[in-house]
């Protein structure tokens, strides 16, 4: 090993005794050895001491203090994001839910339309068919209903029943139709034509009155079938025959909370709590709802925290004057002054406390179960599993979801949700918090009919 | 807690200190800063050369150090600043002219007597013409006594390669400040 090699080993602190041994007797034996490990010696020396005489400026160290206790207090004092962004989404929620209401979807399902309306057509006109010779028979007395359901008469009666409930279709199947703004006026047009068939020319008067029980049963099959294709068309297509019809559904769903027991926090320092979040659902059972749930839960959380405060230019340095500067804060304020106050007067220590501002953004997986109560009312019942920047998330949320107009949903519940964080650090780190839950639902159904 | 006084942390306070700025206490960075300042000061003066570039190096460092204090999860603070610390000189020295490096075969300093400069004077002179990857790891070594698992670290090299450049740089400097070296202690 060379000298440079053990003198540098020498300076770390690595020779082992072996080494060290060798590197003595080096020292001892060869003269130009033992200039090079005084030359270094010295060069170590010297910048020590080099390392020693730098010193920190005062004036430095103050105003590096005071570009922090500023960035401090702006950090402090600066106003909540947190607020802004829920502003944001709170506009975007009605700004979707006026748009969505006011306005009707053309989405492509019209098609889809048509056939749901084609199949409730058939079944109006196979109904039609039977009401119509049923209550031909039902008119005839007893001793000559065989005759009448026998005769020509009856059969003829039976392909002219067939005849008017296909001339409907004939009628509903018309382009215009799907015009939704000339539909009702169709379905008149439709109806007088059907009130207007001569069928009294051609019925046998003494064996039954047809007229006034026909125009009853059209009447009855248009005002049957009108309102629901036209509420149907009028509402935008967003949910038809909701109790009837299995749908498939997407949900879009934005949720507050108003926090009414906390576990896990310092109630005293806890000052401002709330979570958010957006979910997105597929119906995918008749009662079952999948879907990722998002969002956001923060706190401010205040603490004893100690700043330096610059002193008053001109004022008498010491406790005196910022004692009152605190005081005229209140209360909450406490100094804290030491001997180091008095050997720089131009800050004062001071212990207040200050809201800190947390964030937590999650994700999670729920699963809803919907048990229907009326055509409008539902309660829903969901379990997420998630995620936090920190751990873990739970949840079991209870609400109501009351649908005064189709496609848009309201909510009111109340839930509970675990989850997992080290902030702030002066309690557990399993927080637990139960809440009122509030929020508003968009949905979308892709039945195929 | 005591102000405008370097705290003189042992090992036990400094994880603890540490575990607290990591949690956001403000009054565990307060004594992390006192810890600290003076080295980082230190090793900005030496690194730029120059003693208003370092105050401004200097307090961007904890300017930093304090808005990504929550950015922070390391149990290391000295390495953490000082990591932040090298950043800032490295982009201060990237926006001088390029710098005249030297190398172990190019080094022509001429005798300078102690009458001609102070010892701090030729000291930073002669630091200042060592390649920067090679003054970095000196300074972090010499000056501040890191180890060589932390010079790694801070500079992002090996460990092995840390020693390595610690070891050419005290060559180099041996080089350079021999003359002054003599005229200061003499041949022993």
């Amino acid at each position: 090993m060379g000298i440079d090699k053990f003198i540098n080993d020498y300076l770390d602190g690595n020779l082992n005794p072996e080494d060290d041994k060798e590197f003595r007797d080096l020292l001892e034996n060869d003269v130009s050895a033992r200039e090079e490990f005084d030359l270094m010696m010295s060069i170590h020396t010297i910048l020590k001491e080099d390392a020693e005489s730098i010193t920190l400026p005062k004036y430095l160290e103050e105003k590096v203090e005071e570009r922090l206790l500023a960035n401090y207090l702006k950090v402090v004092s600066s106003a909540s994001p947190l607020r802004s962004r829920k502003f944001a989404y709170s506009v975007l929620t009605f700004i979707l839910i006026f748009f969505f209401s006011i306005n009707n979807i053309n989405d492509g399902k019209l098609p889809f339309n048509i056939s749901f309306f084609l199949s409730e057509v058939l079944r109006q006109r196979e109904l039609l068919q039977n009401q119509v010779f049923a209550l031909a028979e039902n008119d005839l007395p007893s001793n000559k209903k065989s005759v009448f359901l026998n005769s020509s008469f009856a059969k003829e009666k039976q392909t002219k029943s067939a005849k008017l409930a296909n001339n409907i279709v004939s009628i509903e199947l018309s382009d215009k139709f799907i015009e939704r703004n000339n539909f009702i006026e169709i379905s008149r047009t439709a109806a007088k034509q059907i009130n207007t068939y001569p069928l009294e020319n051609e019925v046998n008067k003494e064996l039954f009155s047809t007229k006034p029980r026909a125009q009853n049963i059209y009447s009855t099959y248009i005002s049957t079938i009108n309102p629901r294709v036209v509420n149907s068309f009028n509402t935008g297509v967003l949910f038809n025959n909701i109790n009837e019809i299995t749908t498939k559904a997407v949900v879009f769903t934005g949720f507050s909370t108003f926090p009414l027991m906390k576990f896990g926090y310092s109630e005293k320092n806890l000052k401002f709590y709330s979570i958010y979040s957006q979910s997105i659902g597929y119906k995918v059972a008749d009662k079952f709802r999948l879907g990722l749930e998002f969002g956001f839960f923060d706190f401010d959380y205040q603490s004893m925290t100690t700043i330096l405060v610059p002193a008053l230019e001109g004022a008498d340095f010491g406790k005196e004057s910022h004692n009152k500067n605190i005081k005229d804060k209140g209360n909450d304020a406490i100094i804290l002054t030491n001997e180091y106050d008095n050997q720089n007067p131009r800050f004062i220590q001071v212990t207040v406390p200050i809201e800190r501002k947390y964030q937590h953004y999650w994700g999670s997986v729920f699963l809803d179960y919907e048990m229907p109560v009326t055509k409008y009312l539902s309660v829903v019942g969901r379990i997420n599993v998630g995620a936090t920047s920190e751990g873990f998330l739970g949840g079991i949320v209870l609400f109501t979801e009351l649908q005064p107009i189709n496609g848009v949903a309201m909510h009111l519940g109340v839930e509970n949700k675990s989850y997992w964080s080290s902030i702030p650090m002066d309690r557990s780190s399993l927080k637990t918090l139960i809440g009122l839950v509030y929020g508003v639902s968009i949905k979308f159904n892709f039945d195929n009919y | 807690m005591k102000r405008f006084e370097e705290h003189k942390l042992n090992e036990e306070q400094l994880q603890e200190a540490t575990e607290d700025f990591r949690r956001g206490s403000a009054e565990a960075f307060h004594i992390l800063y006192s810890h600290y300042s003076q080295k980082v000061y230190r090793f900005c003066l030496r690194m730029l050369g120059n003693k208003e570039k370092a105050e401004d190096a200097f307090q961007e460092t904890f300017i930093k150090v304090f808005e990504n204090a929550k950015n922070f999860r390391s149990n290391n603070f000295g390495a953490w600043v000082f990591t932040i610390a090298r950043h800032i000189c490295l982009n201060l020295l990237r926006m001088e002219k390029p710098f005249q490096e030297v190398d172990d075969n190019s080094i022509k300093l001429s005798y300078v007597s102690r009458e001609d400069f102070g010892l701090k004077d030729f000291v930073q002179r002669s630091i200042m013409q060592l390649p920067i990857s090679l003054r970095e790891s000196l300074l972090l070594r010499e000056y501040e006594e890191c180890t060589y698992e932390e010079i790694a670290q801070i500079l992002g090299i090996t460990v092995s390669l840390a020693k390595v450049r610690v070891h050419r740089a005290r060559l180099l400097l041996k080089k350079m400040l021999e003359p002054i070296a003599k005229e200061y202690y003499g041949d022993r």
